[in-house]
């Protein structure tokens, strides 16, 4: 026996998703679905929560509120009463239960669906954050930190502005959220940005490095894609037969790819990068249906942009070579991590108050142990010249040629832009290097020109 | 189908204020005050003309009748001017409202305008309107206290040590 199913004339695909009860409502009454008498009950019932809401909103203090204010939160309730809605399979049903019950209760039903939401998406912060790769592309480290997405966490309020994505949400992922608003917003990012991350965790920290710095050598600071790059010289690779992982592509290859591509359709590459995106994902054992989805959906606009590159001659913008900005003997040096502020005051004063210069010598030696922490007490210390030499013999090359290059002497612009305790470690550092023989000092010259601090 | 809230329509909370404040009569009425229906209706006309220029919404009424309720009692209120007085407080109150940015409750808000309507401004709406509610207002938008005096007498000095 065949279900019989309501006819409704109500289309599902011209209801958007980011405001789903406005368009069903616009759309029903397109339709002819909602007769007048209906129009007028569910517009009450609006101004009635946006009445109970505001009134929650002032505190009962105030009876009035700015017509933005009114606004937003309506905007918010509505938000909030489509979320639910979109969990009914069809619209038709869901107008039903629009006519049938009160907007009250969809209200408290959607309220405590964006309650679970925020739980999900919470869940899928911590995803991405385990999941996170190194780099030093600051929309990806910002997005992710204090002011990005945990900023959205801190800031959201479910009640009256559910609409709305706080948060600075910067880095951009592959594909777009365009359609969505508020926690759910939220979810699709961070779910995309977790599959981006599981792809890129594929490969080390430094070749994604040096590909970003062959797509542009101050990528760190620019809005770019780390995932869409890295697919795209994994095709490159896998079009030509190199290693996935090495992800490198020498311009030579890249006029090979331009030579092999430059009678083919859209149509064409698009089978091509699908051919090269399997090899891909068997190469590099992807298993996650998601993210394998994720990598399908972005070769149509791959096969676009190579298109139109083979077409202009540009596509060493779209595959592009590795580039190693630092030299090999390049030594990263971290400073380490700096002792708590609390602990660190009661040491400072500790030293402070040490009469004789073994003891705070003996201080130092004692409680601390990174350079970060020696260099702060080499500033806040107060220490004679004495005493910062017996500290500085404490050190090594590496660790002097750090602090000579973190205070170089400049004696005609220390009055103005250094505080006067660096003045003073200048001088101190400055005289200590004139006490030392003349090929050490070249050799922590040397150390100083290759030594990056991180 | 629109979502406009200018399409609020307010005419069943204005017969619901209308009829609110026709009932204050009884309280009032001990004063020599007393506004007939027409006075009232004009009064709440008043009300959503103020929201309109102000950019503000009210879903409930209240605000009129806590006014009526606190000024019934000024000195400076006759049956000469009471209904004048009450169209200017209720235009006076909305802008503040803005001016204070919504950090003053109504019931604070009113407070502070009949002190000072019953003394420095001794009645006089100008007074209160342009010097005592601006100064709060500023003093409200530069995170002070509201009777915060900023002239450097030794009498606003004790006044702010007595405030803080």
């Amino acid at each position: 026996m065949q279900s019989i199913e309501k006819h409704s004339k109500i289309n599902k695909q011209r209801l958007g998703n980011e405001f789903y009860f406005q368009a069903l409502l616009q759309e029903a009454h397109n339709q002819g679905e909602l007769s007048a008498l209906e129009i007028e009950s569910i517009q009450m019932q609006i101004i009635k929560l946006l009445a109970d809401s505001t009134e929650a909103y002032n505190k009962g203090l105030s009876s009035s509120v700015k017509v933005e204010v009114a606004q937003t939160i309506m905007k918010s309730n509505l938000y909030t009463i489509g979320l639910y809605l979109k969990s009914f399979p069809e619209p038709a049903a869901a107008l039903d239960t629009v006519k049938s019950q009160p907007l009250s209760d969809l209200y408290s039903l959607g309220r405590s669906m964006i309650d679970t939401k925020l739980n999900v998406a919470r869940y899928l912060y911590h995803l991405v954050y385990k999941t996170k790769i190194q780099t030093s592309n600051a929309s990806y480290n910002d997005t992710i930190g204090e002011e990005g997405i945990k900023g959205f966490f801190k800031d959201y309020h479910a009640d009256y502005e559910a609409h709305e994505t706080s948060g600075s949400i910067d880095y951009q992922l592959m594909h777009p959220i365009t359609d969505l608003a508020g926690v759910e917003y939220i979810i699709q990012y961070l779910q995309n940005w977790h599959l981006e991350n599981l792809f890129c965790s594929k490969f080390e920290p430094a070749i994604l490095h040096e590909v970003m710095c062959g797509y542009h050598e101050s990528y760190a600071d620019l809005l770019v894609n780390i995932f869409g790059q890295a697919l795209q010289n994994a095709l490159g690779c896998a079009m030509l037969h190199k290693e996935i992982l090495a992800l490198n592509l020498e311009a030579s290859d890249i006029r090979k790819i331009k030579n092999d591509l430059k009678n083919e359709t859209k149509e064409s590459i698009l089978e091509i990068l699908q051919q090269n995106a399997a090899i891909i994902i068997k190469t590099l054992e992807i298993t996650n249906t998601s993210l394998k989805a994720y990598i399908w959906a972005s070769l149509p606009e791959f096969s676009s942009s190579i298109y139109f590159a083979v077409k202009n001659d540009t596509l060493q913008k779209v595959f592009v070579p590795r580039v190693n900005l630092t030299s090999n003997d390049t030594i990263q040096y971290s400073m380490g991590t700096k002792t708590d502020d609390e602990s660190y005051r009661i040491i400072v004063n500790e030293v402070r108050s040490c009469r004789y210069s073994d003891d705070k010598i003996q201080i130092i030696k004692e409680q601390f142990k990174t350079l970060s922490d020696i260099e702060d007490i080499l500033l806040d210390c107060a220490l004679s010249e004495s005493e910062a030499f017996v500290i500085f013999n404490l050190l090594d090359d590496v660790e002097i040629a750090v602090l000579v290059k973190r205070h170089p002497c400049h004696p005609e612009i220390n009055a103005i832009d250094f505080s006067e305790a660096e003045i003073i470690l200048q001088q101190y550092l400055d005289n200590y290097l004139q006490t030392m023989p003349k090929n050490r000092i070249a050799q922590i010259q040397t150390i100083g020109s290759n030594i990056e601090i991180i | 189908m629109s979502f406009d809230l200018m399409l609020f329509d307010g005419s069943l909370l204005e017969k619901q204020a209308v009829s609110e404040i026709m009932m204050i009569n009884k309280r009032t009425e001990q004063f020599g005050l007393i506004l007939t229906e027409p006075q009232a209706l004009e009064l709440v006309e008043t009300r959503s003309y103020a929201l309109k220029n102000t950019g503000r919404i009210e879903f409930s009424g209240g605000v009129l009748d806590k006014i009526i309720k606190y000024f019934c009692d000024s000195p400076y209120i006759s049956h000469y001017n009471y209904q004048e007085v009450l169209h200017e407080l209720v235009e006076i109150f909305y802008y503040y409202k803005n001016e204070t940015l919504d950090q003053m409750s109504d019931d604070d808000l009113i407070q502070f305008m009949k002190k000072h309507f019953n003394g420095k401004s001794a009645g006089s709406l100008d007074l209160l309107k342009y010097r005592e509610l601006e100064k709060m207002a500023r003093n409200l938008r530069n995170g002070c206290d509201p009777e915060f005096e900023e002239i450097d007498t030794p009498e606003a000095e004790e006044k702010n040590n007595a405030v803080y």
